[in-house]
């Protein structure tokens, strides 16, 4: 067991090791390459548009300045970062799509006498969609593919049908995630995306209890507010059991999310979000009230992202009441140096819930997660991270290596 | 006759010179170290004249993508390497090439726009398409800014001024 995991970490560093070696070079000279031939096509062009100017053979009113072009023109000449042409602005729909997918090899239980666990497996593949219908109606979609030991598990993750009425303005409909977490939002499925390789606690897709998904309809967009930056969403759902058509009862959830990007930081982000519902078990309901707030430094240097949130259940025929706090805290500082490929993180993460919460359970978790992520290409990444983990007091603490690579196509 | 001091000091010129000859720069390379500014050019119909870093800095960022409700932004930006574009990266996002293509993947992912800035391989073609295109906005060298674009000034200045920010 440990020889193989020596093994596949030795794999592991020898591939990053290998793709600094021989990619960076290359990159360099290709770039003074591309840079050189550009200046060259500029001064072309240039000296084209001079001697047109000088034969008479360019239009009078296009001589001085830019030749006119019609839309197909346009079309041809406008690419996006894949190289692929874009259509023109009036052609809809116009369909994207965007890929994320992993492997990973973890071993759990390191240390432990009950013995370890290891293997390889798949992460989800997943599938966005976006196309905007009209210059102000857009759609999303998403879907996951996740292999599980009864065999594959497809599943719708979002549909959204958006209209912008202005900035300020934006109306959603559809299936969404939830704005409980603000990591929940921006990263979700896209594990490319995210500096770790697991998912905060409060927020794992299998055993995190704050709702991810929503069915309903939002209302989202930027406040005029100058320098201040400030923003909301605000929605009306099913409930947190999104999948499927929603909650089991007929009651609406209702959230909202307020945020602030202080032009004066930049990259920093502070908000909170509120999210009511209410839950049945077993017969009886209990009002779910989720507060949260964050604070996200998004530049890398460093990163930054803390949540805390609460969660408050009430029994509504006897008043009872139980409050689940939560928080993670992640950190994490892009490297200058490899041509700034090399971001180590650390991730605190924290769950108290009482043993007699009604929806939750017992839950008394408390865990450190310290990784590094090498960016192998600008679209492929491999991490490597050491978790500590205690799901409850009296249970022992679980030690796990992981290692990943995982990119977006 | 040389003596070998007199070889040794050849040899030494020599490798001087050749040192020389190959870490010289390209005429274009070394033209390129000079200060350039970097014109925020829009497609003349649209509602602005002037811009704060802060704003211009939204714009692009895809924070805002409506000059007012019937015109949306479209941003058009230079292909990598060029150098309009590392002032540009520099100095509005604050990002290098790679966290810049991971911030239009995540932006596209979290449903705030359907597609990425239109790229294009040339200053004369950001001209004509931020001609042609309404809402359009766009970077340029400021020396090859042609008519039929409005010019936008930044926190007050136009390109030239002592203080203008994106150079």
């Amino acid at each position: 067991m440990r020889k193989a995991l020596a093994i596949l970490v030795f794999v592991f560093l020898t591939a990053t090791s290998w793709a600094q070696t021989t990619d960076q070079p290359q990159t360099t000279e290709q770039s003074a390459l591309v840079k050189e031939l550009l200046e060259r096509l500029d001064r072309m062009e240039k000296r084209i548009a001079e001697l047109e100017s000088r034969g008479g053979t360019a239009p009078a009113e296009a001589a001085p300045g830019p030749a006119k072009l019609d839309a197909t023109t346009a079309e041809a000449m406008v690419h996006d970062h894949e190289g692929t042409v874009v259509a023109g602005d009036q052609t809809y729909p116009k369909l994207t799509i965007r890929g994320f997918a992993d492997v990973q090899f973890g071993v759990q239980n390191l240390n432990n006498g009950a013995g370890s666990r290891s293997g390889f497996q798949t992460g989800q593949f997943i599938l966005h969609f976006s196309s905007p219908l009209s210059q102000k109606i857009k759609y999303f979609g998403e879907i996951s593919i996740s292999q599980i030991p009864q065999g594959i598990f497809l599943n719708l993750e979002r549909s959204i049908i958006r209209y912008d009425y202005n900035d300020s303005f934006k109306l959603s409909f559809g299936q969404f995630h939830a704005p409980t977490s603000y990591y929940n939002t921006a990263y979700h499925h896209g594990g490319w995306l995210q500096t770790t390789i697991a998912r905060p606690a409060p927020i794992d897709f299998f055993t995190g209890p704050l709702p991810q998904h929503v069915l309903g309809m939002s209302a989202e967009g930027n406040i005029p507010s100058g320098s201040a930056g400030l923003g909301y969403m605000v929605g009306i759902g099913n409930g947190a059991l999104g999948f499927g058509g929603g909650d089991v009862n007929n009651n609406r959830s209702f959230f909202g999310e307020f945020y602030a990007r202080p032009r004066a930081v930049s990259n920093l982000q502070v908000g909170g979000s509120v999210w009511t519902d209410k839950r049945t078990r077993n017969g009886r309901d209990f009002r779910q009230l989720i507060t949260g707030v964050h604070i996200v430094l998004k530049g890398e240097t460093p990163e930054i992202i803390a949540e805390v949130s609460n969660t408050h259940h009430t029994d509504v025929l006897s008043g009872r009441v139980w409050n689940s706090p939560m928080a993670f805290v992640q950190v994490a500082y892009r490297l200058p140096f490899n041509e700034r490929k090399w971001k180590p993180y650390y991730l605190f993460e924290y769950i108290n819930t009482p043993s007699t919460d009604p929806i939750f359970g017992l839950r008394e978790q408390m865990g450190s997660t310290m990784g590094v992520r090498y960016d192998i290409s600008d679209f492929a990444a491999f991490k490597a991270e050491y978790r500590n983990q205690k799901k409850l007091i009296t249970d022992p603490r679980l030690h796990g290596l992981f290692l990943q690579t995982t990119f977006t196509f | 006759m040389m003596t070998r001091a007199r070889i040794a000091l050849l040899v030494i010129f020599c490798g001087c010179l050749g040192v020389g000859l190959i870490g010289r720069q390209p005429m274009a390379v070394q033209a390129q170290s000079k200060q350039m500014d970097v014109a925020v050019v829009v497609h003349p119909d649209t509602p602005v004249d002037n811009l704060t870093l802060a704003e211009v800095r939204q714009v692009f960022k895809g924070e805002r993508q409506y000059w007012n409700k019937q015109m949306p932004v479209v941003i058009i930006v230079r292909a990598p390497v060029a150098r309009e574009r590392e002032v540009v990266l520099r100095t509005i996002f604050q990002m290098n090439d790679a966290q810049f293509k991971q911030y239009w993947v995540a932006k596209i992912f979290r449903a705030e726009t359907t597609s990425a800035p239109k790229i294009v391989y040339s200053n004369t073609v950001a001209n004509q398409l931020v001609a042609a295109v309404p809402g359009a906005i766009a970077f340029i060298d400021a020396r090859e800014v042609k008519p039929g674009v409005k010019v936008i000034s930044v926190d007050g200045m136009t390109p030239g001024s002592a203080k203008y920010p994106l150079r």
